[in-house]
């Protein structure tokens, strides 16, 4: 992880001048040493406060329903994480996504790589593909009602809809960009089909499939909150819609604010793990 | 990934096979509809009801509605994200104290907001679109902020040393240097502009695509499920591919 010498360089390095591309993505919150940096967190600080203040103040002067007080939104968080709802639908919800997310692997792997190795397949089955990518994924809502109904295995169904694409287009691209040498090498050696999918294919394709898990949990989280508003209205999706609805809006922030903690969770703990493990490439998206 | 990966340059070949795949899927839909018609209906008959709705003038109606809350907010979104783009590229401080909003409001998956923007708004034409305008900033902000960033690494020396005004810098060297950023974001922002209007007017039952859904999903007719999920797809892929076309054109002439 770090990439600092181990040996002190004998000549004086200039800290502020050499842009380090692991200092721009430093999470915000962390002060640095050096003063800009420092000047930076104190800024944040200042405008966090000034935005809590003026939350605060704003909250005295309308109705509890339109805008609750900071304290009060604390209150409701304590209320919420102690009677077990919000850690309850997040189970629920965090099960769909994890069952959804593991079948688009599966799903993902075998198509991505024919997709991706049979271009004459890629070629027939593009454009199919792509106009169901393009769909709003809502609009599938009503398909998935009629076959399954409102319970869990339609919820699961809808937020694989929203899994699968992120996961199959990532390895289908990860595939097309294995390196050209070594499909011929496999070839010249005489490499089955199969021994060169699982010797040569899948070894390289291991970052894309990172990238398509991180993109696909993100999307399955969008899946859920959707699942909750329009299909039984259960898990995190139905605890916002439930709290919307009976116009508590205090518990509305808390859970809103639970589902931007998880997100930003899943988003950077991903991409951390990503450069953990494959530390070699560097993978946009 | 982009959608560049997915939609791209025709060749023959491909396009031949694209339009086979196209009729095969077709043909085993038809296929199977003939089997199972209450459960996935038919090519012919999703046309078939598709023109009802067409003639009753509930398609075109719901789909003017939602066009129209689609273009008012992406229209604002695009307002506000270049003005909040240009000042948090160019002032560090505005960057500063901004910047870890934007990216925690861009994390969350957007539709959770919009029950709050219920509350506050109620359920009229207001609330939709002030709901997609939302979506739409945010996501023009990021890649406008990063372009103007470039252009005033590039140009900002120079332009305080030419003693340029700085409103004439905005409008003529940082607007024009971040126009191939903006485009980017602006792609991104008509899809979740689209996501939004009709989770919108899907929640509160408001005219437009949305509730033509709603009343999809509760007569669980299948004929009328699959041409009102037919009619959304066509306008998701028109209003993607239109973007990510434009797009294209204008890096092309940027580089």
């Amino acid at each position: 992880m770090s990439s600092e010498p181990a040996v002190a360089s004998p000549l004086p390095t200039l800290q502020k001048n050499t842009p380090s591309r692991r200092s721009s993505r430093r999470l915000w919150w962390r002060p640095r040493i050096g003063a800009r940096r420092y000047s930076d967190f104190l800024l944040r600080v200042v405008a966090m406060c000034i935005v809590l203040g003026g939350w605060q103040l704003a909250s005295g002067s309308v109705s509890r329903v339109v805008l609750p007080s900071p304290l009060g939104c604390l209150r409701a968080a304590d209320n919420l994480v102690t009677s077990g709802e919000l850690s309850s639908a997040w189970v629920a919800s965090l099960g769909n996504i994890g069952v959804a997310v593991g079948a688009s692997t599966i799903v993902g792997l075998v198509l991505g790589i024919m997709l991706g190795r049979y271009s004459a397949v890629d070629s027939l089955t593009a454009p199919v593909f792509a106009s169901v990518f393009l769909t709003p994924k809502i609009a599938l809502l009503p398909i998935i009602t009629l076959w399954l109904g409102y319970e869990t295995n339609a919820k699961i169904l809808f937020i694989f809809g929203f899994t699968l694409f992120e996961m199959l287009y990532t390895i289908r691209k990860g595939v097309k960009e294995v390196g050209r040498d070594y499909i011929e090498f496999g070839r010249s050696i005489c490499l089955s089909e199969a021994a060169m999918i699982r010797k040569v294919i899948l070894p390289s394709i291991w970052p894309y499939t990172l990238v398509g898990l991180r993109l696909s949990i993100l999307h399955g989280l969008v899946g859920a909150v959707l699942a909750g508003f329009f299909l039984e209205n259960s898990g995190i999706g139905g605890l916002v819609y439930e709290s919307g609805s009976t116009f508590h809006t205090a518990n509305l922030f808390v859970v809103i604010f639970s589902i931007m903690v998880v997100g930003l969770a899943i988003s950077y703990g991903l991409s951390k793990l990503e450069r953990q493990l494959v530390p070699w490439q560097r993978l946009g998206a | 990934m982009t959608i560049s990966h997915i939609v791209r340059r025709p060749d023959r070949r491909r396009f031949l096979l694209g339009c086979i795949g196209i009729f095969c899927s077709l043909g085993a839909w038809q296929a199977a509809g003939s089997v199972w018609p209450t459960t996935i209906s038919r090519p012919t008959r999703v046309v078939r009801e598709l023109v009802s709705l067409g003639r009753s003038g509930d398609l075109l109606g719901m789909l003017g509605s939602s066009l129209l809350s689609l273009l008012i907010g992406a229209g604002a979104a695009v307002v506000l994200g270049i003005v909040i783009g240009l000042l948090a590229g160019r002032y560090r401080s505005v960057r500063t104290v901004l910047m870890p909003y934007v990216t925690c409001i861009y994390s969350v998956p957007f539709v959770a907001f919009v029950p709050l923007f219920v509350v506050w708004f109620g359920i009229g034409r207001t609330f939709v679109v002030v709901s997609a305008t939302v979506a739409g900033t945010v996501v023009i902000i990021i890649p406008t902020t990063a372009g103007v960033v470039a252009a005033s690494a590039k140009y900002g020396e120079l332009g305080r040393s030419l003693c340029i005004p700085q409103l004439r810098l905005f409008w003529s060297v940082f607007l024009p240097a971040a126009v191939p950023y903006v485009l980017t974001g602006v792609r991104l922002a008509v899809e979740r502009c689209l996501i939004t209007v009709i989770v919108a007017e899907f929640l509160v039952g408001f005219n437009g695509l949305g509730l033509l859904l709603s009343d999809a999903r509760s007569s669980l007719n299948a004929d009328e499920v699959f041409a009102v999920a037919v009619a959304t797809a066509v306008l998701g892929i028109t209003f993607t591919s239109a973007s990510t076309y434009v797009e294209h054109r204008f890096e092309g002439r940027l580089g």
